[in-house]
């Protein structure tokens, strides 16, 4: 069945975005903090924002196909759940990070 | 602003809440011992394409008219705290949803031949994540367009 052969693409496209989350909370508040990381991303891709889209979508099929290529006996449950928690802690932190930035504590 | 940016608008704003509708239908339906995998994927699937074609229209509009049209007004504004909080977390967290949305299709088209309760329960979790992110970014967007 095609459906079967599916497993692995769940596992690993679920730590591929997991791994784009964690990157792109580092990137976005990175890119706050250092100026010249923000520049570079503007003067790269024309807009900050379409820089870290890019490299999202860059960077998730590298590691998808990376995780796939890998035989991992990790449970697919437990790989969404990972992947849940790591998008909650991802969301937290660039929300938190805004709030903090606006009340000027960073 | 012009007729293409304000169709751009129209397509971004309504693509991306019949996709977190669509997520809310997903969310639903997993929460049942035995959903019907088949509709359930395929609801998915259409909330995927719908995030992605969100992006391409929001990537427009926000690079070529946003940061020079509307962002001033804002901060100009009585609520600049609208673009300085809201807008800014809005547009960043955005980002991750496309990925999740993907995940959460994959999960639901695999399940049409492996029911698997513990599979289903955890992607009905990630759903709800993704459906909790999605009313977040809706309502900010809400918020960021009232307070022009």
């Amino acid at each position: 069945m095609m459906y079967e052969k599916l497993a692995p693409w769940v596992r690993s496209v679920a730590l591929a975005t997991a791994s784009t989350s964690i990157m792109l909370a580092v990137l976005i508040i990175s890119a706050e903090e250092i100026p010249a990381l923000k520049s570079w991303l503007k003067e790269t891709f024309y807009h900050h924002w379409l820089g870290k889209s890019v490299l999202a979508l860059g960077l998730f099929p590298i590691v998808g196909i990376t995780f796939r290529l890998k035989r991992d006996a990790l449970q697919l449950s437990t790989s969404i759940i990972i992947e849940a928690i790591v998008v909650i802690v991802s969301v937290c932190s660039i929300a938190g990070f805004f709030l903090l930035h606006i009340l000027k504590i960073v | 602003m012009t007729t293409t940016l304000a169709a751009l608008l129209i397509i971004h704003v309504l693509s991306g809440v019949v996709a977190i509708g669509m997520h809310n239908v997903v969310l639903m339906h997993l929460l049942k011992k035995a959903p019907n995998y088949v509709f359930v994927s395929r609801v998915a699937w259409s909330a995927v394409a719908l995030f992605f074609l969100s992006w391409t229209t929001s990537a427009y509009y926000y690079v070529t008219y946003y940061g020079s049209a509307v962002k001033p007004r804002i901060l100009a504004g009585a609520t600049p705290v609208a673009h300085t909080f809201f807008m800014e977390t809005k547009e960043h967290i955005f980002l991750l949803l496309p990925f999740v949305a993907i995940s959460i299709a994959l999960a639901t088209t695999y399940l049409r031949a492996n029911a698997d309760g513990r599979l289903r329960k955890s992607t009905a979790f990630l759903t709800f994540i993704a459906l909790t992110i999605g009313i977040t970014v809706a309502a900010s967007g809400i918020l960021v367009s009232g307070s022009i």
